[in-house]
């Protein structure tokens, strides 16, 4: 094993892992908004919205990331839908974690207490009313464990951008990897970069499952 | 713009081709990762034997907190620069069986951890040797509390095997890739191999369900 090209290269490792980074943010914020409108809905009374929303979910839960990258990228400028790579890539993650994170908090919904929708209906509080003081609150403490677990998943996906050519860490390890011809060396590093943002927060994910058990 | 929406109809053969090899992919590394995955979660239950614990315990954290890209990148480009030459197929299955190992660590452990200290005494004051107390009496329980973390990973690896089409495994994927590049239906075949996927997965899932059904419902109270 030989390192003694990383200094030279450290500088682009710097800017790929924050084009990662910024992907992601980017990827789980546009999701999570998405995810909980659509997770909302699907505790809707009206059955035509949760069958609606139930086939976004079930479709982008039931295929693999790569394929749904693969389908908008190739398959919107086919139906004659021109929008920028980043446009794309950001478009793909953002139905991607919306589904999932539509079910997150679909559970979580559903893991409140009857009791506390009658007693929000008893106090006069309608279903807005309900559902943001008293409803959501409530739900954000039981999601956040599997929602943070989630955001890792995200920020490990985004290594898939790479594929259809968005430039971030595995991208550009690529272009490393070409000038220096040292994969192995290239790859440690790059999984470095991963490895020092979602290990701490899986810990933070157990530490946080594990005091809620404790209580 | 028109779109043909018989064009992956016709190239059905080879698709279901490609799916068959994402099936079968699937289900070897689904059955290696959790025997793999098993062997982890005892080592790190017991913190024994001393000198496999730190190494197990780093690989599973490393495993689970890369992308699945890079462990596959990392196996077929990097290993080759110490002589080990592996095959698309044999490089996408290692990392694949790693990374789904790792997780399965994780899910059998907690499984482990959760089963009451009596089972363990009641088995011994039986007179079972430590084995069996395993296999007989603490590993059912544990496969059946955490049956739906066990079915989720294995979705996942399910999904796993696509990104081996970046390697060149011809699975589903790369078979549906080849297709999009002669023939710039793109539309119409990822949608198509979209619904397949949620066909092999809605497959996988009914048939854990029948086992779960078979094996465990009668011996659980009802809910």
């Amino acid at each position: 094993m030989d390192f003694s090209w990383l200094p030279a290269y450290g500088g682009m490792f710097f800017e790929a892992f924050f084009l990662t980074l910024k992907l992601a943010l980017m990827a789980i914020a546009t999701g999570t908004i998405l995810g909980v409108a659509a997770g909302i809905l699907l505790t809707s009374r009206f059955r035509l919205i949760r069958g609606i929303v139930r086939v976004y979910v079930e479709l982008f839960r039931g295929s693999p990331l790569l394929v749904q990258l693969f389908m908008v990228y190739f398959g919107l400028p086919h139906v004659g839908v021109n929008i920028s790579l980043n446009m794309t890539t950001v478009l793909v993650f953002t139905l991607y974690g919306g589904a999932y994170i539509a079910e997150i908090t679909r559970s979580g919904i559903e893991a409140i207490p009857k009791g506390q929708w009658e007693a929000a209906e008893s106090l006069g509080l309608n279903y807005f009313q309900t559902m943001g003081h008293v409803i959501f609150r409530q739900t954000l403490k039981i999601a956040f464990p599997s929602l943070v677990g989630f955001y890792i998943g995200m920020i490990k996906d985004s290594s898939l951008a790479s594929v259809i050519g968005y430039s971030e860490l595995v991208k550009k390890s690529q272009t490393i990897m070409n000038m220096t011809a040292r994969p192995f060396e290239t790859y440690i590093v790059v999984g470095l970069c991963y490895f020092i943002i979602c290990f701490p927060l899986s810990k933070l994910v157990s530490y946080i499952e594990k005091r809620s058990e404790a209580k | 713009m028109f779109l043909d929406w018989l064009f992956p109809i016709y190239h059905l053969p080879e698709l279901l081709r490609g799916a068959a090899v994402t099936l079968e992919t699937s289900a070897a590394a689904f059955l290696f990762s959790f025997f793999l995955g098993m062997l982890f979660a005892i080592v790190r239950f017991h913190r024994r034997p001393l000198v496999l614990y730190p190494i197990v315990t780093a690989f599973v954290e490393v495993f689970r907190n890369t992308p699945l890209l890079v462990q596959l990148f990392f196996i077929y480009f990097g290993f080759p620069q110490f002589g080990i030459m592996l095959s698309p197929m044999q490089a996408g299955m290692l990392g694949l069986v790693a990374n789904s190992a790792s997780y399965y660590s994780e899910i059998l452990r907690g499984g482990i951890q959760s089963i009451p200290k009596g089972q363990w005494e009641a088995a011994d004051c039986l007179g079972l040797s430590r084995p069996q107390v395993f296999t007989r009496i603490i590993c059912p329980q544990v496969i059946r509390d955490t049956f739906p973390s066990i079915t989720n990973q294995m979705v996942l690896v399910i999904f796993g095997t696509s990104v081996l089409s970046i390697l060149d495994v011809k699975e589903l994927t790369q078979v549906a890739s080849i297709l999009n590049s002669q023939s710039f239906r793109s539309m119409e075949i990822f949608t198509f191999v979209m619904l397949l996927y949620y066909g092999v997965t809605t497959l996988a899932l009914a048939v854990c369900r029948f086992c779960y059904r078979r094996w465990f419902a009668a011996k659980t109270e009802r809910r």
